[in-house]
């Protein structure tokens, strides 16, 4: 304890002895003109102890005040406590779980303040009361000593240790690999009227913060190799340590990593510097995980435009630091793989393209992820499908060949959706939903075949046109799900709200079916004419014979009706084929609970078909989509085939085995 | 005997032992059809007019994703009923495996297939039970100290942030579980032969136990004979399930790539009675090196037996154990 307090004492003496980069040496400048409002600059230094597992850190913050009201108060988050013991929010709502990954009972986290000073314009330098004021330590609360007022500024120095637990959520350590998320003090948004935006660290949520400009000195043994947010512009030496300067622009977090064990690869994409740290020891999947980069550039670009940064990092996290896999900062993400992972399964093409895309949904189209997180996931999921498709092809694009089997992503978006469909909107805070998987599945999977199903809705040229127009206007700002039904509204030219609110802040569902098919011989009227008086039957036709209408002549009259249940009205496509080879495609707004299709005196009906194309993939059941007059009993029983090899297999195995 | 010519006999097939492979076959065929029943008749009842079910020719796995998702009860109805019909297939191919190991020690005996056939099953039924029972506590008092190990390894490379390691892990895994596999197999295998070759000579404890010392003492040649027809099990199938289906997108791919599926089960129940036919060759020489007397192996030099006098064509009910 006492040896503790002296290294914090040495380590705060060094800070203010120096001041964290030196004026003289400036960084270079990556755009000319400021791409978002800078509300934030952070000068820090993080230097890694890979013995105590303790990042000891210092941090400049100047915040700016960008609302139209004065705050005299200040809110940070502290993301690393929500690791320093078992009743936080997050490990109480988590039980110590994420992704299939359980955090480790002998290794905590935390962020230790060890001293805070603020500076309100040219005020005096003060040292602010703090207080916790949610139900753990992951958010802070300073008064600050005086009222910062629209467009005024404070400034904050900070000294600070974050100890990272085992890395099981994001952020943390495997042995000597490193994966520093989240790990500083990081100021909240001020969103005027709405106070500080500054919620607990949920186990269902992501992050949310001010873009701005980061300079960060990393410090780490000599022998790690470094990858993090911005350009490196400086390294120097010094003993068994090694100091990395790193810069970046207009970006919302800064995020680091080091191990000694990665191997690099590297590419250039029109300018971009594409850089994968390989774990060594999964270094032949490397280029593969440079293809899926430069597939997820090459897609992005065309699809909402250019990549802005000069670099995009891939970390690809070791066996055992998992839990640090499928995350995205800006400029930095990390993927997730393992060298049995087969060329044919494509999960991490998938978690990279995905990741890519965050920095478009996210990075730049910044929204508050703890309460609109489909805005970056749901978006991001549907594009990553589109990008998928196009490079493995649509109905491959997540299992090319599994014993036979095959997916596309966009499958797995249904069958996840399929899973959970109703129990919540997808508009929701992230922690509010009903449970982990309830949030996975609609933030992304249903939130992506909404979007999919505004696609089939508006065309997909228009929809790029409109999606593409829409990312124009939000990139660098915090867009809200108001935004998004304004503008793209706007860029439709058409009202978009009906069709989209019930999608989004609904939880109804659609199951269209196929309820009845009739066929009937259509032959002339039998019986009395109740319109003469008295009546009349009706005339026989010349030369019929018994049974002669059964040959089909006179033709066939027809009925088909289609269900719609759920709450859900889209419009669908009822697809109908004539035993003469013709089809007519007809169009139901999916009003009304049914709706019955008359086909009077033509040929007889042998197949419908509702939705064919399959533009309605919120559709809970599409094996009851359709009807044919004649049986084919061909899928079922290569299914039953398939399933054999399994089932059959098991008693002959036992057989051989006993 | 030594082990080349234990694969010779295992290998010369003769009327008995393909016989009793078809029996092997159709039996689990039999079950393998029963247990699939429920899910068989759902997919037809379903799929059979939904367009939409199209693309699982083409091996779409979401579809049947979706089928299971959307027919929660199939499933469960399928999957259900696999656990009670494995407790009835026990004691099935308990009883055919009887059979199969008399037929094989016995090669030498005349008359019709079923007779002795169905006389070894039952004869066989209650001392092979005892001593898979027996073989199978031996194997997991053995496989305690292994899976230690092997839990220990894991927890030592606990650290190891090398995706190699798992490699390593599951290397070892396989490695140590197939041999116990092998291992145990043969333990049973040969406790068996060794029992049907001396139905009467000794308590069905102590035959276990030399039975049981004869695998280690002969562990090479006995664990090599195992994993072979082991291999052979597995290549074959694949051979027929994966290397030449062609798919089942129409209905004649589907038809072709059913038949070559059960060409592929069948050739396994084949080496099934065929591996018992080389652990009963292989043991044969060491009984008669003990001075046990065993049923003599086919083809061999038999004591001429009493001319019978000329009678009806069928002969008397017990008359073909007369001699052996």
């Amino acid at each position: 304890m006492r040896r503790t307090k002296a290294a914090a004492g040495l380590w705060l003496a060094a800070f203010l002895a120096a001041a964290p980069l030196r004026a003289a040496e400036a960084p270079p400048v990556l755009f000319s003109e400021p791409l978002s409002n800078r509300a934030v600059s952070y000068r820090m230094e993080a230097a890694w102890d890979p013995a105590a597992k303790v990042i000891r850190g210092t941090e400049v913050l100047t915040w700016r005040n960008t609302a139209d009201r004065p705050t005299a108060e200040a809110w940070f988050h502290l993301y690393p406590n929500a690791f320093a013991h078992s009743e936080t929010v997050f490990m109480r709502e988590s039980r110590g779980g994420h992704r299939g990954f359980q955090a480790d009972e002998e290794s905590w986290g935390y962020c230790r303040l060890l001293s805070i000073s603020a500076t309100v314009g040219d005020g005096p330098e003060a040292s602010p009361e703090a207080e916790y004021p949610g139900e753990d330590r992951t958010v802070l609360r300073l008064a600050l000593p005086e009222e910062v007022p629209p467009g005024g500024a404070a400034t904050f120095r900070i000294a600070f240790e974050t100890k990272l637990p085992r890395v099981f959520a994001r952020s943390g350590y495997a042995s000597e690999f490193v994966m520093a998320g989240q790990w500083f003090p990081k100021i909240a948004v001020f969103e005027g009227g709405r106070g500080w935006n500054c919620h607990a660290y949920h186990l269902n949520s992501e992050f949310y913060a001010d873009f701005g400009v980061y300079d960060v000195k990393v410090t780490v043994p000599q022998d790690h190799l470094v990858g993090a947010t911005g350009v490196l512009w400086k390294e120097e030496a010094q003993g068994a340590e090694k100091s990395l300067y790193f810069h970046a622009e207009d970006v919302h977090d800064f995020a680091w990593t080091a191990s000694p064990r990665y191997k690099v690869f590297e590419e250039d994409w029109k300018g971009v510097k594409i850089r994968v740290l390989m774990q060594a020891g999964n270094a032949r999947q490397g280029p593969r995980y440079l293809a899926a980069v430069r597939g997820a550039l090459e897609g992005f670009d065309r699809l909402l435009g250019k990549y802005p940064y000069p670099v995009i990092t891939v970390v690809d996290p070791p066996r055992g630091g998992l839990g640090a896999g499928g995350m995205e900062y800006p400029m930095l993400v990390t993927a997730m793989s393992h060298p049995l992972v087969p060329e044919d399964v494509l999960y991490p093409e998938m978690v990279i393209v995905h990741e890519f895309g965050h920095q478009y949904w996210y990075g730049m189209s910044a929204n508050n992820e703890f309460e609109e997180a489909w805005l970056d996931e749901g978006i991001n999921s549907y594009y990553e499908r589109r990008i998928l498709d196009d490079l493995y092809g649509p109905d491959r694009s997540l299992f090319r060949n599994l014993f036979g089997w095959h997916m596309g992503d966009g499958d797995s978006h249904r069958l996840g959706y399929l899973s959970m469909p109703s129990a919540d909107p997808v508009v929701r805070f992230s922690f509010r939903y009903a449970n982990n998987h309830s949030y996975s599945v609609i933030t992304y999977d249903k939130s992506a075949l909404v979007l999919k199903t505004l696609e089939h809705r508006l065309g997909r040229e228009r929809m790029d046109a409109v999606m593409k127009a829409y990312f124009a206007r939000v990139r660098f700002t915090h867009p809200t799900t108001e935004d998004f039904l304004r503008i793209v509204s706007e860029e439709a030219g058409e009202d978009l709200r009906p069709f989209l609110s019930p999608l989004l802040f609904g939880t109804g569902t659609v199951d269209f079916s196929v309820l009845s098919v009739r066929n009937r011989k259509a032959s002339p009227p039998k019986g009395y004419d109740l319109s003469k008086d008295p009546p009349v039957p009706f005339p026989k036709p010349q030369g019929e014979k018994k049974g002669e209408g059964k040959k089909g002549k006179g033709g066939w009259a027809s009925e088909v009706t289609v269900l719609r249940e759920g709450q859900l009205i889209l419009p669908v496509t009822v697809r109908v084929h004539f035993a003469d080879g013709t089809k007519r495609d007809l169009l139901w707004d999916g009003g009304g609970r049914r709706k019955t299709f008359s086909f009077p005196g033509g040929p007889k009906v042998v197949k419908v078909e509702v939705d064919p194309e399959g533009k309605v993939p919120l559709d809970r059941d599409r094996f009851n989509n359709g009807w044919m007059d004649k049986a084919d009993k061909t899928p079922a029983s290569a299914a039953a085939g398939r399933m054999c090899l399994a089932v059959q297999g098991l008693f002959a195995f036992l057989a051989s085995a006993l | 005997m030594g082990f080349a010519s234990a694969l010779k006999t295992a290998f010369s097939w003769n009327r008995r032992a393909l016989y009793a492979g078809i029996l092997l076959y159709g039996t689990t065929f039999l079950f393998g059809a029963a247990a699939l029943a429920p899910l068989r008749a759902a997919l037809h009842a379903r799929l059979d007019r939904a367009p939409a079910a199209a693309g699982l020719l083409g091996g779409d796995l979401s579809l049947l994703s979706e089928f299971f998702m959307s027919q929660p009860g199939v499933g469960a109805a399928t999957f259900g009923a696999v656990p009670a019909l494995l407790l009835l297939f026990l004691p099935v191919v308990l009883f055919l495996q009887g059979a199969v190991y008399a037929q094989a020690a016995d090669e030498a005996r005349e008359g019709t297939f079923w007779r002795p056939f169905l006389e070894g099953g039952i004869r066989f039924f209650l001392p092979f039970l005892g001593l898979i029972l027996l073989n199978l506590v031996l194997y997991l008092l053995l496989t305690v100290l292994p899976v230690l190990a092997l839990l220990g390894i894991r927890r030592g490379l606990k650290e190891a942030t090398d995706p190699r390691a798992d490699l390593l892990l599951l290397l070892l895994f396989a490695g140590v579980g197939g041999l116990l596999f092998v291992m145990a197999r043969n333990g049973a295998g040969f406790a068996r032969a060794r029992r049907a070759l001396r139905p009467q000579g000794e308590p069905l404890g102590r035959a276990f136990l030399r039975s049981t010392a004869f695998t280690f003492r002969r562990f090479l040649p006995v664990t090599a004979l195992g994993a072979l027809f082991v291999a052979l099990r597995w290549a074959w199938l694949g051979l027929f399930a994966f290397a030449l289906s062609p798919g089942v997108e129409t209905p004649g791919k589907a038809a072709a790539t059913a038949l070559l599926l059960q060409a592929g089960f069948f050739g396994t129940a084949l080496l099934r009675v065929a591996e018992a036919r080389a652990q009963v060759a292989y043991l044969r020489p060491f009984l008669e090196a003990e001075g046990t007397p065993v049923p003599e192996p086919e083809g061999a030099n038999r004591p001429e037996e009493p001319e019978a006098p000329p009678g009806p064509e069928e002969a008397p009910a017990g008359a073909e154990d007369a001699g052996v």
